[in-house]
């Protein structure tokens, strides 16, 4: 498998304006194979933009990109039979119950037996724990129901990729908790790409995310990564005792670039920035240590939180772009 | 191919991906329900009913009369003179009258109501090629219609008149009115379509096609090459002459079929047309 095929999506510069309007301005994703992708953004962001683009419901107006290494708008049904999409507002017959519903879907994908069929449906069913109501009609159906049965369907072809516009955005939380937790169980079998504005709901479940803002991306990475920032490395340490002599010993160290230390309490807490991270895991706590004069009551590697680093990043990209 | 669990992948390719499963559907919607019957219990009255009354209202002694001279019918006057053949001129006007209201007002919905729906977008998010979307509920609206207003009133109508004079009547004639019914039922059909992928909302197109169906027939005398791309002359008289529509029913050979031709090229065209404009769609 070469290198291009590990990516599930890639788009080159895809685009989209409405009407002299940009929705969509030059985006360059990479989804990698078996990842729970999430496309992060404001509402208004282009997110189900792109997702319409992906799936061949609209044009794209510059730019291109292939999923399963497919092109999106010559060979759109070749990419549909291998995705699962389940749109922000689902919408189905309202007439028809669950089960027929997923019958329906189900047919598109597969032949065989009604018999052969409702045991691919009875099973997507319990995935989403609809078997009590899979008899019922849609149009009595909650929101919560709406959504599960959304997924219900666009998992029911074993799709090698889902694509889910805002799967929890209307939900309570309890409703939020079982589709995340539907997400979680389904990301073994398949790769992920959901497009949230819900930034907990990332954090909880995704190791890739992008964040789009104004139809532009302005970042993309393994969540780890975003979560220690792109600056140098930070460590905070919370002290107890004769601190001068620790911080002296400290700044005398040609990998320690900066001290910040603040009074809290009975206590002082330093945020120390370094230049070398392997250094600095090795030998700071050590350094620290080594006078005996004082004792750690806190010590970690900074981490930032998604909404911090979500701010900063749409903050910043206001700031450039005025 | 087939999966773990035995179910065959669909090898559906080109335009035809996902029509069998989306005409399942929109035909069950209609034959899977008491739809069906009732509106095959509606044309029965309407058009079987008004024929048969007037059948069996003709005197016993005149139906043999009437009935030996029904292959010299040539003016609409003699057609009217005749109530063996005034009846089938009832039966028929009333189905090319009606027939494209209840074809207009049944499809007017069928892009439309998709569309505002959401549940076109969410059709097409799966292996369905847009002419099949199109394609598959035209098919099952033309044969719904074709079935229940059509075929099964065309059966009755053939038995009653085929009772009422006492020998067989004239079957291949009959049958070719009954194809220009169902042309005539697919004119609106296409047309409605047509309207329904190039408006967004639902007054213009019920209401250019009702205006169409109702007004356009009165333009014949003033533009009388109309009368070769619609079906407007079909079973009304413009001339003298009894109308193609009725002539074929009554057992005289068609003098002319260019409106037949011509109305069913339109009929291509209003499809094409359709599909350009919902391949262009965006949701």
């Amino acid at each position: 498998m070469s290198s291009s095929h590990s990516f599930v999506i890639e788009t080159h510069n895809l685009s989209k304006t409405y009407k002299g309007v940009e929705a969509l301005k030059d985006l360059n994703l990479s989804v990698q194979q078996h990842s729970i992708f999430g496309f992060l953004g404001p509402n208004g962001a282009g997110k189900s933009t792109t997702i319409k683009l992906l799936l061949g419901l609209s044009r794209p107006s510059n730019g291109s990109a292939k999923i399963f290494g497919y092109d999106i708008q010559r060979d759109s049904i070749c990419i549909r039979k291998r995705v699962g999409y389940l749109a922000q507002d689902p919408r189905f017959y309202e007439h028809m119950t669950a089960r027929e519903t997923l019958h329906f879907t189900a047919r598109f994908f597969y032949s065989g037996t009604p018999t052969e069929i409702e045991k691919r449906v009875a099973e997507t069913l319990e995935l989403v724990g609809l078997e009590d109501k899979a008899d019922r009609p849609i149009k009595g159906f909650s929101g919560g129901e709406r959504q599960r049965l959304g997924i219900a369907q666009a998992q029911v072809n074993y799709p090698d990729l889902l694509i889910l516009d805002e799967p929890a955005a209307s939900l309570d939380p309890q409703g939020r908790h079982d589709v995340l937790e539907v997400m979680e169980r389904l990301r073994k079998h398949t790769t992920i790409f959901y497009s949230t504005h819900i930034l907990s709901d990332v954090q909880r479940v995704s190791d890739t995310v992008a964040i789009l803002d104004h139809g532009k991306l302005i970042s993309q990475a393994p969540i780890e990564e975003l979560l220690n920032g792109n600056s140098a490395p930070v460590y905070t340490l919370g002290l107890k005792g004769e601190t001068e002599k620790a911080r002296l010993r400290l700044v005398s160290l040609p990998w320690v670039t900066g001290i910040q230390a603040e009074r809290v309490n009975n206590h002082v807490s330093w945020e120390i920035t370094v230049s070398d991270d392997q250094l600095a895991e090795a030998q700071l706590l050590p350094q620290v240590l080594s006078g005996g004069e004082i004792i750690v009551l806190e010590y970690g590697r900074r981490k930032f939180d998604l909404e911090d680093i979500f701010l900063a990043l749409t903050e910043g990209d206001k700031n450039g772009n005025s | 191919m087939e999966t773990a669990n035995g179910l065959r992948m669909v090898n559906g390719h080109g335009w035809r991906t996902g029509f069998a499963n989306l005409f399942q559907m929109a035909s069950g919607s209609f034959w899977h329900t008491k739809k069906w019957l009732i509106q095959t219990g509606i044309w029965l009255l309407c058009m079987n009913g008004v024929m048969t009354s007037i059948l069996w209202k003709i005197p016993a002694d005149r139906v043999s009369q009437a009935a030996a001279s029904l292959g010299s019918i040539k003016t609409m006057q003699a057609a009217q003179d005749n109530l063996i053949a005034f009846a089938v001129m009832i039966f028929l006007t009333v189905g090319a009258l009606a027939l494209p209201i209840a074809a207009i007002i049944t499809s007017q919905e069928a892009i439309i109501g998709e569309r505002q729906s959401g549940t076109a977008a969410w059709l097409l998010s799966k292996p369905v090629s847009r002419p099949a979307f199109i394609l598959s509920k035209l098919a099952a609206s033309t044969l719904g219609m074709s079935v229940t207003a059509v075929a099964i009133q065309g059966a009755v109508a053939y038995s009653m008149l085929s009772l009422r004079i006492g020998t067989p009547w004239p079957l291949t004639g009959f049958l070719g009115s009954m194809g220009m019914v169902i042309l005539n039922i697919f004119f609106y059909l296409t047309l409605t379509y047509m309207l329904g992928s190039i408006f967004s909302n639902r007054g213009p197109v019920l209401g250019i096609s009702l205006a169409l169906a109702l007004v356009g027939p009165s333009y014949l005398r003033a533009i009388p090459v109309i009368k070769d791309i619609t079906p407007w002359a079909f079973f009304v008289n413009i001339t003298e002459d009894v109308p193609l529509g009725l002539g074929l029913a009554l057992g005289r050979s068609p003098a002319s079929v260019t409106s037949i031709i011509g109305t069913t090229l339109i009929c291509l065209v209003f499809i094409a047309v359709t599909l350009l404009r919902f391949q262009r769609e965006e949701f």
